[in-house]
């Protein structure tokens, strides 16, 4: 892709690869198990160890003197060597271990031992038998053995592979996926949402158009999406969810309730006590009731008992379903079917639940464990050239809002969440200060309306701007988001032409927990949020009124008369007075006020200016104060975008 | 986009009443022919022209699917700038009836909310929906009477319904929050 002087070919030389038919796998690298899958005689299939499973455990074991242990093995023995076997490391994908450090509390994460706490590297970086990893070296462990089984199975290299995420992984989670994938020897064709993958694999066999939700339950998150599929074309039309809501709280759930029938059991330990609430609930999935026998107690649970207690935990999927429907503008009515995705979904309850709250019966005739990779694959080969359906063609949205940090604290968004890609979006700022060089830029991702409730992606400066006058300047900032979803962000200086340029790089992280606020915001927080948002904006609209009239008055105060004077000192004070309060209202109205105050002001200046000369920039100075003073013209400029200078 | 026409990437007329179901089969054959997953084994020259015609393709069907991004266009092409972010630039001056009309309606808006009035809230919206439906009538009476060829003069007042229309929007997403508020 470098696309480098060193590659241009010889004259009559193709740049095109050798096309090697039906080496392009897909991959589906998750939290708790990874598949790879391949499509063969226009069939997608998962390819299974020499034990004939699919599932690949995602666990890494570190040996000494010996390559790393993954999968079955590594999980079965994690017990015996607890600092040297690393689980669940997707959740560690593109963190700091300031991130890491942050959840430390959570039992399950205790036993790692983080290198390198008290560095600001962008990357954490665990201690395993006298070495050290990052989650990227970890998932491409678990990606080699992928690669490798799927190498011994089509007998060849890989010519590729397309490599699934959950649709909330931001920026830095996408390009640590990719670079575990490369350091794996494994080309990466496209990174595909998980969700648009289970699509594409049920869109397959059935000619159909229609629109769909995918509905996601794994262990540990729920994502749900809404996609239009119209003559073989996908077009993903909203996604949402929660991070911290699984099948893992129904084995805690249930936990709770063999406890309350056996309290003695309390002895055995959380773990053994979650992997017995796991197998009843397996068991549970088939039948009314189910039985175990745990340190010689016998336990007995129901399944009117399980449905009782996770009821609460799935009820939760229930608001980002509704919500991912009106983002895409589509009425339960039409709705053409629900595919269920992820080992939780084979649980009655969960079933009962979507066809309750989709209006029908969810499709389930593809195992909801598999689903994932077997769309990979077929995404892989349609990439390579694909034998199954020429004519499908997945359009996927950006999951994430992508925006920048403007006055006041205040994110401004430059590419809204679910904005089909490849796309590309410009805003342009001018300077807030009278010979301002520089512009410092803040590039976030996500939908909360403040700084710090989105992720902090990259920071930049814009040097060298020519000494200018405040607001002469402009900065035109272009962000550009590939088919993988991954941001390049670059600024230039419109009279200067001065350029700067940044590929975003995983740089700060974000906790799971606070990838979750930024899901859950708009619902949670919104209001807070735009509270804020208004205050602030309201504020940095007076200030700059006040500097206006401020410099008017200091030249042409003359024009007023004592009686007016004193009326608009007294609107001044009030607006003063207003700045100071914790409510945007009161502001805007004093700013309204002010502006009746200083209208006869304003008409005497412009009048006494157009006389003067047309054009000059004192019109444009009472012009603007006369627009602001109007307390609407904040929005408008809101929603184009045209902001002062980022601080 | 703002060099780019994108009635004309998309081969359809400029015109602001549009076929929403052939704007849509457009879309589809478009990105058929041109997303970056069908050109993957093109050159990398291939290869990047497919991504940049896509985000343009994505781009402009953005734009003919918002029908304020369409009339914006469709003014743009006579030469009548009305992007918010342009006429910001300019420092153009919002006709002073329209906004002692905004004026009026906010302050009778903010008083209903504080008086906890809803039917008068709701009365203010009926009667601020009324009005975008007239402004969007004649927006559309006028671009439907001139067609392709309409020249700036034609055009000329519709600058100031489009401006109108901005206002309205805002002072209907207004009254949203208030009903929100009030729940």
């Amino acid at each position: 892709m470098s696309g480098g002087l060193y590659d241009i070919a010889e004259p009559g030389e193709s740049t095109v690869k050798e096309v090697c038919r039906g080496r392009a796998v897909g991959i589906d690298l998750g939290t708790t198990n990874s598949l790879v899958a391949v499509v063969r005689d226009a069939t997608p299939s998962c390819i299974t160890d020499a034990h004939g499973d699919a599932l690949l455990p995602s666990v890494v074991q570190y040996r000494k003197g010996a390559a790393p242990l993954v999968g079955k093995g590594a999980r079965d023995t994690a017990a015996a060597h607890p600092r040297d076997t690393l689980a669940s490391v997707k959740r560690f994908m593109g963190r700091s271990a300031k991130d890491v450090l942050a959840r430390a509390g959570e039992q399950r994460y205790a036993q790692y031992q983080i290198a390198n706490a008290d560095s600001a590297e962008p990357v954490v970086r665990f201690t395993v038998e006298g070495r050290q990893v990052t989650p990227i070296e970890v998932s491409a462990e678990i990606l080699k053995s992928l690669r490798e089984r799927a190498e011994a199975e089509l007998g060849g290299e890989l010519e590729g592979a397309v490599v699934t995420v959950p649709a909330y992984f931001d920026d830095a989670q996408r390009q640590a996926t990719k670079d575990a994938a490369r350091l794996a020897g494994i080309e990466v064709l496209r990174l595909v949402n998980e969700p648009t993958a289970a699509a594409l694999a049920y869109g397959l066999d059935k000619n159909v158009n229609g629109t769909f939700a995918v509905y996601d339950l794994g262990g540990g998150t729920f994502d749900v999406s809404i996609l239009k599929l119209t003559d073989g074309v996908f077009e993903v039309m909203a996604t949402g969810g929660d991070t911290a809501l699984g099948g893992d709280d129904f084995d805690r759930a249930l936990a709770g309730v063999i406890l309350d029938k056996a309290p003695t059991l309390e002895t055995v330990g959380g773990n053994a006590l979650l992997l017995a609430a796991r197998t009843l609930k397996h068991q549970l999935s088939a039948a009314e009731f189910a039985r175990m026998t745990l340190e010689g107690t016998d336990v007995t649970v129901t399944r009117t008992e399980l449905d009782a207690v996770i009821m609460p935990v799935i009820e939760r999927t229930g608001a980002p379903s509704r919500r991912a429907l009106r983002d895409a503008g589509v009425a339960l009515t039409a709705l053409d079917g629900v595919i269920l995705v992820g080992g939780a979904t084979r649980v009655p309850a969960v079933r009962a639940f979507v066809e309750h709250t989709f209006g029908r019966a969810p499709l389930s005739d593809l195992d909801p464990d598999q689903v994932v990779a077997l769309g990979a694959a077929v995404q892989a080969d349609l990439l390579t050239g694909g034998s199954v359906n020429k004519d499908v063609l997945l359009l996927d949205v950006l999951p994430l809002s992508l925006g920048l940090e403007t006055m006041g604290g205040v994110v401004e968004k430059v590419i809204h969440r679910n904005s089909t890609i490849p796309c590309r979006a410009k805003q342009t700022f001018t300077t807030y200060a009278d010979n301002q060089t520089g512009f410092d830029l803040h590039v976030l991702q996500g939908e909360r309306e403040t700084i710090s409730g989105n992720r902090s992606l990259a920071k930049f400066k814009l040097t060298g701007i020519p000494p200018m006058a405040a607001g002469m300047a402009r900065l035109e900032v272009t962000f550009v988001v590939d088919a993988d979803g991954l941001l390049k962000v670059s600024a230039r200086e419109e009279t200067s032409g001065k350029e700067s340029e940044v590929a975003v790089k995983p740089s700060y992280g974000l906790t799971d927990e606070q990838i979750e606020q930024m899901l859950i915001d708009s619902y949670e927080y919104a209001e807070a949020d735009l509270v804020d948002r208004q205050r602030a904006e309201a504020r940095v609209e007076a200030e700059r009124i006040l500097a206006a009239l401020e410099g008017a008055l200091a030249t042409d105060g003359a024009l007023l008369s004592v009686d007016e004077r004193t009326s608009i000192d007294t609107h001044v004070s009030a607006l003063r007075m207003a700045i100071d309060g914790t409510e945007h209202r009161p502001i805007r109205m004093a700013i309204e006020a002010l502006d009746h105050a200083t209208k006869a002001f304003a008409e005497r200046r412009m009048n006494r200016d157009i006389g003067k000369a047309i054009g000059g920039h004192t019109i444009d100075e009472v012009g603007q104060s006369v627009e602001h003073a109007t307390g609407t013209e904040a929005h408008e400029r809101r929603a184009q975008g045209h902001k002062e200078a980022p601080r | 986009m703002k060099n780019s026409d994108p009635f004309a990437l998309f081969g359809l007329p400029p015109r602001f009443e549009i076929d929403q179901a052939e704007l849509d089969t457009r879309y589809r054959e478009l990105s058929r022919e041109h997303h970056p997953d069908r050109h993957s084994r093109g050159s990398d020259g291939d290869r990047l022209a497919s991504v940049q015609k896509t985000t343009d393709i994505n781009a402009a069907y953005k734009v003919l699917r918002d029908e304020f991004l369409r009339a914006e266009v469709l003014l743009r092409r006579v030469g009548i700038e009305t992007s918010e972010h342009e006429q910001q630039d300019r420092r153009q001056t919002v006709d002073a009836g329209l906004l002692t009309e905004i004026m009026e309606l906010r302050e009778a808006l903010d008083e209903a909310r504080r008086s906890k009035d809803h039917a008068t809230v709701e009365k203010l919206a009926a009667d601020v929906n009324a009005r975008t439906g007239k402004a969007w009538d004649r927006m559309k009476r006028v671009f439907g009477e001139h067609g392709a060829q309409a020249t700036e003069a034609q055009l000329r007042p519709l600058a100031g319904e489009l401006t109108s229309l901005r206002y309205y929007r805002r002072v209907l997403e207004e009254v949203s929050n208030i009903l929100d508020e009030d729940v």
